[in-house]
């Protein structure tokens, strides 16, 4: 990192840009040669200006100076986004490389995934929220709650996630700076890749023990009592289950949480339940 | 040189016919449509013969199917009440389980106009008067059953506005509260409903 960062101090380092936008391979070509030649008269602080062209539209020749301050904030926002798209050129993207969205990965994927994640969202989407306000009004009573995990079944907004991160270390993991032996150094090793995954997602793979952050309090019950219990208190089916109490309907009770999960891979049910740290009357 | 060659593969051979029989039946058929177009029922048993002509779609449907049956649920309450309610819901359709009925449901949900419908068992059946209205507070749900909603049919009688024709001795009537319809659609059964007046249905 320090040596990124003291880098721009040497003499080769680029700090302005010549953009060539609608030059043809011949003009380009003429504009690096041209470069070459003030680098061979010049010496190596010619190789302050990089070429940068464009093949659309007029040709237009613009000279950036990276160092010179930004003269407002829409000239500040232009010369970010040309680093940007320059260096996303240079991998053969465009700008939107930089940024996953559900949108711009759709590049990568089939009409048919594409479709059919479509409809699985929505129809999920329609489906859970009906199916558990019916049980909640038809089949769970009155001081039981009931909730889906996650409303939404399609779980493609986390995937395009990961995609974004997988993306990222692998150009980190394949990038290089060569030097004039041509000997080359990579940006990160293959360690580093994996823990950087590993600390985006667990999907990716596990931490060990050390590299756990562990939590200020080590204490979870505290955690747990001064998270969960507002939560709890406010749902409309424990309200009345404490209200019940209080009228003297129903008992005091444990108050417990019971979840219903399926494994896809192995098709096997799972049913967890976790006693509460409360009891009714606690929360009435 | 001899004589070209034939494709092994079935799909290039002259018989293409054969093996792409069911979508281009599927085409033939999608055209003529179904026999009676005001009949709910009669529309879903004929799409249902439709959706098995096609090479893709069973498996797509399969695929949601199990992706909305397999979502993970929870419930929050007293220690006691919260058991048995989670023992009613993961012992639904009998004891195959949540999985299996929901799954269910959701294939209803998706393939069919009637929408998805769900057989309510409960501690004592429901005490009504004449008119259909409640006299008694309806006793708690003891299980939970899917009903093949091609075999469920609305009928014009406000105390049983539903009728099961599933049953090998015949059909079945059921008393609106104990069925609840999970889903209905614009154009299934909830619009019989609301022209018959039986407003009491449970229905969302």
């Amino acid at each position: 990192m320090t040596d990124w960062e003291q880098g721009n101090l040497d003499p080769d380092f680029i700090d302005a840009i010549l953009l060539l936008t609608g030059a043809d391979e011949e003009q380009f070509g003429q504009a690096m040669a041209a470069r070459e030649q003030a680098i061979d008269s010049k010496g190596n602080a010619a190789k302050r200006l990089a070429v940068l062209a464009n093949l659309s539209d007029e040709v237009k020749a613009q000279l950036l100076f990276l160092r010179r301050r930004p003269e407002s904030l829409e000239q500040f926002e232009a010369r970010v986004r040309m680093i940007y798209e320059g260096y996303a050129m240079n991998l053969g993207r465009d700008i939107s490389f930089w940024f996953p969205s559900p949108y711009s990965a759709r590049a990568y994927r089939t009409k048919n995934e594409v479709q059919g994640e479509e409809r699985a969202a929505v129809e999920s989407n329609v489906f859970h929220p009906k199916l558990q306000e019916a049980l909640q009004r038809y089949v769970v009573p009155q001081t039981v709650h009931f909730e889906f995990n996650n409303p939404a079944v399609s779980d493609r907004d986390e995937l395009f996630r990961l995609r974004g991160f997988a993306a990222v270390a692998k150009t980190l993991y394949e990038s290089y700076q060569e030097d004039n032996t041509g000997a080359r150094q990579y940006l990160i090793t293959q360690a580093e890749a994996r823990l950087y995954l590993a600390e985006a997602d667990a999907r990716f793979g596990r931490l060990t023990v050390e590299q756990e952050p562990s939590s200020e309090t080590q204490n979870d019950m505290d955690l747990a009592r001064t998270i969960d219990k507002p939560y709890y208190a406010e749902l409309p089916a424990v309200q009345s289950l404490t209200e019940g109490y209080r009228r003297g309907w129903w008992p005091d009770e444990q108050l417990i949480e019971r979840r219903w999960q399926f494994d896809k891979l192995t098709g096997h049910e799972t049913v967890a339940q976790r006693s509460r740290p409360w009891r009714v009357a606690d929360l009435a | 040189m001899g004589e070209l060659m034939g494709s092994k593969q079935s799909r290039l051979q002259a018989d293409a016919k054969t093996a792409w029989g069911g979508f281009i039946n599927l085409g033939h058929r999608l055209a003529q449509g179904p026999n009676e177009a005001g009949d709910g029922q009669g529309f879903d048993k004929w799409l249902n013969e439709m959706l098995f002509c096609d090479p893709v779609l069973p498996g797509m449907i399969a695929k949601l199917t199990s992706a909305l049956a397999g979502q993970g649920w929870k419930l929050v309450g007293g220690r006691n009440t919260a058991r048995l309610t989670s023992h009613v819901l993961e012992n639904a359709d009998g004891g195959r389980g949540w999985f299996h009925f929901s799954e269910a449901v959701a294939r209803s949900y998706l393939c069919r106009d009637m929408g998805g419908f769900v057989e309510l068992a409960r501690l004592y059946p429901p005490q009504v008067d004449a008119d259909g209205d409640l006299i008694t507070p309806l006793a708690p749900v003891t299980a939970l059953y899917n009903m093949d909603s091609t075999k469920a049919r609305w009928v014009r009688d406000k105390l049983n506005p539903l009728r099961y024709e599933g049953l090998p001795s015949g059909s079945m009537a059921f008393s609106t509260w104990w069925i609840g319809q999970a889903t209905p659609t614009p154009i299934g059964g909830a619009g019989i409903v609301r022209c018959t007046g039986a407003t009491s249905i449970q229905s969302c």
